[in-house]
């Protein structure tokens, strides 16, 4: 447990410096320019480049935004650059790497040693913001003195830090716990150990990368990033879903039991761990487990659509692409699988599956409500408020 | 007399309440402990009805004296058994 401990710590620690998005190699005959545009200010003023494309209609308004009020408004202290991605390939490339991002999204906006991709109404309010810290001279310099990792910037442990969270509450909703429990009671029947090792840890595998497949598709879908009616649609999704959160908890506060699961998908799901349990053929079990975990985990994945959208979103939204988009949903998978595993390897060396009381299923049930309800207010009023890496 | 546990394999709560259960039934052996399945005792259970949620402990002695759903404690059980069975029989 102390080494899983370690493992999880070393992997959570790695991730902070992704927040600051790590720097690539600059192409060669490229290098002055890429370091010019990386230079924030020059003859005391900022300068701001934008890569656009003439067909893109995102890019239009973000040259109108730029033309029509930005240049009024910071006409003596900024120098705006504007590049047409299909004139300067290279040059976008090039920065592209430098700052590591790896899409191929358009408009980019950067602005000293930040990058934006996409543009709508609330990336006017960030690249404002973002101008005014620079003019006057005021960085987020909210710094925590940690063991380890010394001094480090509040924002950067922010993503990481809501990741855990998110995927350890999402964890433990009933929806995916109540198909373990099931399945764990059944294979510990079975008096075979290593039998039992084999198709849990298949199970929770499959689950989990099933559940990492599917915050992966959804995260692809949010690459707009900023496309403001797909951010404020996510923040409606989430604050429906943490209001039948809240009402489930007040309609259920009282009680202390478990609700019955639908009977047709119980007995469904009962009916194939039954046959799996029987096999005698040991790699047709194995198939057939996996098979299970897949299948259940896509149709229980609509139950707690809720977390892996908003995190998906808060991903988005930060800017975090490629690799690091990748190894943020890998930690929140981590965490979102970390109780199943916990409560199948506490099962499996005492051959005795621990009941939870619902007690705490029901606070959790509450605070993952309220959770998703202000983070869908935000995304809908104030995403700024939830963009750490700005 | 005798105290009937409804539960369930894919319920928490159930699982926790095995043990008080157990505990009872080694306690008071002059009473008849009867656990069925939800699932896997289904046509047995049907007389029963025992509703939406699990666990469901039911007191009998000749009919139905009184139903607990849910968590509860050891004692909160043992109350209700002294006060439904004579201090002669358990």
């Amino acid at each position: 447990m102390k080494k899983m401990f370690k493992i999880f710590l070393l992997f959570f620690i790695f991730l902070l410096p992704c927040c600051t998005l790590a720097k690539g190699e600059i192409k060669d005959n490229y290098k002055d320019k890429v370091l010019d545009i990386t230079q924030v200010k020059e003859d005391g003023k900022i300068h701001f480049y934008l890569f656009y494309s003439q067909t893109c209609p995102h890019c239009h308004k973000e040259r109108s935004f730029i033309n029509d009020q930005l240049k009024n408004i910071y006409k003596d202290k900024v120098v705006f650059y504007e590049y047409e991605v299909s004139k300067y390939n290279r040059l976008y490339e090039s920065v592209s790497s430098y700052y590591g991002y790896t899409g191929e999204g358009i408009p980019l906006t950067i602005i000293g040693d930040k990058y934006y991709v996409g543009f709508g109404d609330s990336m006017k309010s960030i690249l404002v913001s973002k101008l005014d810290s620079y003019i006057s001279g005021k960085k987020n310099k909210t710094t925590l003195q940690l063991p380890i990792l010394g001094e480090v910037n509040v924002f950067t442990l922010s993503i990481p830090t809501i990741g855990v969270i998110l995927g350890l509450l999402d964890g433990f909703n009933p929806c995916a716990l109540w198909i373990l429990l099931f399945l764990i009671n059944i294979m510990i029947g079975l008096k075979d150990r290593r039998k039992v090792l084999l198709l849990g840890f298949a199970f929770l595998f499959t689950s989990g990368f099933v559940y990492f497949l599917s915050m992966l598709g959804i995260s692809i879908a949010l690459n707009i990033t900023t496309v403001s009616w797909i951010q404020k649609g996510i923040g409606m999704i989430a604050l429906i879903a943490g209001i039948i959160q809240i009402k489930k908890w007040y309609e259920t506060r009282k009680e202390s039991g478990c609700h019955i699961v639908d009977d047709r998908k119980r007995k469904k799901v009962l009916g194939r761990i039954k046959t799996i349990a029987k096999e005698k053929n040991f790699l047709l079990a194995l198939i057939g487990i996996v098979i299970l975990a897949a299948s259940v985990n896509m149709i229980e994945l609509a139950c707690s659509l809720g977390f892996p959208a908003l995190y998906s979103e808060i991903l988005a939204i930060n800017n975090i692409h490629g690799i690091f988009r990748i190894l943020y949903l890998f930690l929140y998978c981590f965490c979102y699988m970390l109780d199943d595993f916990v409560i199948f390897i506490i099962a499996v060396a005492t051959f005795s599956v621990k009941g939870i009381s619902n007690k705490y299923n029901k606070y959790i049930t509450f605070v993952s409500g309220i959770i998703m309800f202000l983070i869908g207010i935000l995304l809908i009023l104030k995403p700024e408020w939830i963009m750490f890496n700005f | 007399m005798k105290i009937i546990k409804i539960s369930a394999l894919w319920c928490p709560s159930c699982i926790l309440m095995t043990k008080v259960f157990n505990q009872l039934k080694c306690k008071y052996p002059t009473i008849e402990f009867v656990e069925y399945d939800y699932d896997l005792d289904e046509e047995k259970i049907k007389k029963y009805d025992p509703g939406k949620v699990l666990p469901v402990f039911i007191f009998e002695e000749g009919r139905e004296l009184e139903r607990m759903i849910g968590e509860h404690s050891y004692l909160e059980i043992e109350t209700k058994i002294k006060r439904y069975f004579n201090e002669k029989d358990v």
